[in-house]
């Protein structure tokens, strides 16, 4: 060092260059877990205000909104081992909403619907969401009365965007960015696979049975559905596990609500007058396993009068009509 | 020592003060941070709590309507539920409903046999723990059976 000619500037800007490295290296990954962060917070609260939303139409029977996020976030809806979950970006929240919405958006309006679901009682609330790039393409709507029409008509237009015939070609079915598709009778025609942004189902109404078909053109699977919002569910899935999922939530739900209603009709304090009809109702409840199509079933137009009758003598009614 | 080395020693030492501080200022901001970080989670619970709040009111098993209650369902929903359903959904929260007007003495939690001296129903017991977080609303309670209406508050212990 005591040297001439040793000069100690190499060294120094050794130690400058590492230590300011040091520094980058921190400030860039401290940066980074900010944003990170900030971005987690930030779709949470987009996730939290989504359910919000959704709880203002518990009550309702037949209810639809524009919902605006405050920023574009991407949205998705999954069903998961009984549960369904908002997924924002990296957030997610978990719900036990019946949600079904057949693709994720990435856009800040999305429309949103709610039917709510009755055996007669209330089950629960189907909550359906889309957003102006899904367009809903059914193959007939039959006459006054015809359930095709009552499946047509119930989807509230606008928002939604539908029409009453098939697809022309997959050009057209390119402009969407998801097209759901609904046969009844016939198989689906093989130009409707052509674009993969098109979901395929098949009604069979007389037996409430839905379809589900792959983009190669073969079913993706079958299963039931008990009622009009749960047939609007299977419209609105993204596909058949999606599906299957929400529609095991509701079973669960309506196994739970048929329980709680049979142990009131035989728990209820009432006069022997009303005791007469609660035990109608607990024998009806009993021997029902719920796998028939509440609209125009027996059951639900039997418990329906049973309810009036126990209004109409003055007694608790079973369930409230809300 | 030389002047030139003195110099370098003196510059040395400053860079070194220099990092102490940016690291010791780097140090307070990331402590702050990490502080307003956790008051959000703090304000995210709250609103997760408040959110779970209206969505458990809203429950057609208990409800009987906008803020209210139907006793009678509440005291039979723990007879009916499927617990590995309803615990996803409760996620370990306890929830009871306290019977506040008319005024009431009774501790005892009601079941069908002693409501006329209880002074709460129990919608889920949770898992108890000491780090929780309360969250309460007011709703009416319904008893269907005489048709009367009493004011309660529903109370939701969110465990962190």
């Amino acid at each position: 060092m005591d040297k001439k000619g040793v000069s100690m500037f190499p060294f120094v800007m050794m130690f400058v260059l590492i230590a300011g490295a040091i520094i980058i290296v921190f400030f860039f990954g401290f940066a980074k877990s900010v944003k990170t962060q900030g971005d987690f917070v930030n779709d949470l609260q987009v996730a939290n205000l989504l359910e919000r939303k959704l709880d203002s139409f518990t009550l309702a029977k037949n209810a639809r909104n524009i919902f605006e996020l405050p920023r574009i976030s991407e949205v998705d809806i999954e069903c998961r081992n009984g549960k369904t979950s908002i997924v924002v970006g990296e957030s997610k929240r978990e719900s036990f909403k019946l949600i079904n919405a057949p693709r994720s958006f990435d856009n800040r309006r999305l429309i949103a619907w709610t039917l709510a679901w009755e055996y007669p009682f209330k089950i629960d609330n189907f909550y359906y969401l889309a957003d102006n790039n899904v367009r809903f393409y059914f193959e007939s709507v039959g006459g006054a009365g015809d359930m095709r029409n009552i499946i047509y008509n119930n989807l509230p237009t606008p928002p939604f965007t539908k029409f009453d015939r098939l697809p022309r070609n997959s050009l057209e079915l390119n402009q969407a960015d998801k097209n759901i598709v609904v046969y009844y009778n016939n198989r689906p025609s093989d130009a409707v696979f052509l674009s993969s942004k098109a979901k395929v189902i098949q009604v069979d109404i007389a037996n409430n049975k839905v379809a589900f078909y792959r983009n190669d053109g073969n079913k993706d699977g079958e299963a039931e559905f008990f009622g009009l919002p749960m047939l609007y569910a299977a419209i609105f899935s993204e596909d058949f596990q999606e599906y299957g999922c929400v529609k095991d939530m509701a079973h669960e739900r309506l196994k739970t609500m048929a329980a709680i209603y049979r142990l009131k009709a035989g728990n209820i304090r009432s006069s022997s007058e009303c005791k007469i009809i609660f035990n109608l109702i607990g024998g009806k409840l009993a021997n029902n396993d719920f796998t028939e199509d509440p609209i125009g079933s027996e059951f639900n137009s039997e418990l329906s009068s049973l309810n009036q009758r126990l209004k109409g003598n003055g007694c608790p009614p079973l369930y409230l009509t809300l | 020592m030389k002047k030139a080395q003195i110099q370098y020693m003196e510059m040395i030492f400053v860079l070194l003060i220099l990092i102490v501080i940016i690291f010791l200022g780097m140090f307070l901001y990331f402590s702050f941070y990490t502080k307003s970080i956790e008051k959000k989670g703090e304000e995210l619970l709250d609103i997760d709590a408040t959110i779970l709040t209206d969505s458990i009111v809203g429950m057609p098993e208990i409800t009987c309507g906008l803020n209210c209650l139907d006793t009678l369902r509440i005291m039979l929903f723990d007879e009916s539920k499927d617990s590995e359903y309803y615990k996803n959904i409760f996620r370990g929260m306890r929830i009871k409903v306290n019977r506040i007007y008319p005024t009431n003495a009774a501790q005892e939690r009601c079941t069908t046999n002693n409501l006329d001296a209880c002074g709460y129903f129990l919608i889920t017991a949770g898992n108890p723990s000491e780090n929780v977080e309360i969250i309460q609303s007011a709703v009416s309670l319904y008893y269907p059976e005489s048709g009367k209406y009493e004011f309660g508050l529903i109370k939701i212990e969110v465990f962190k």
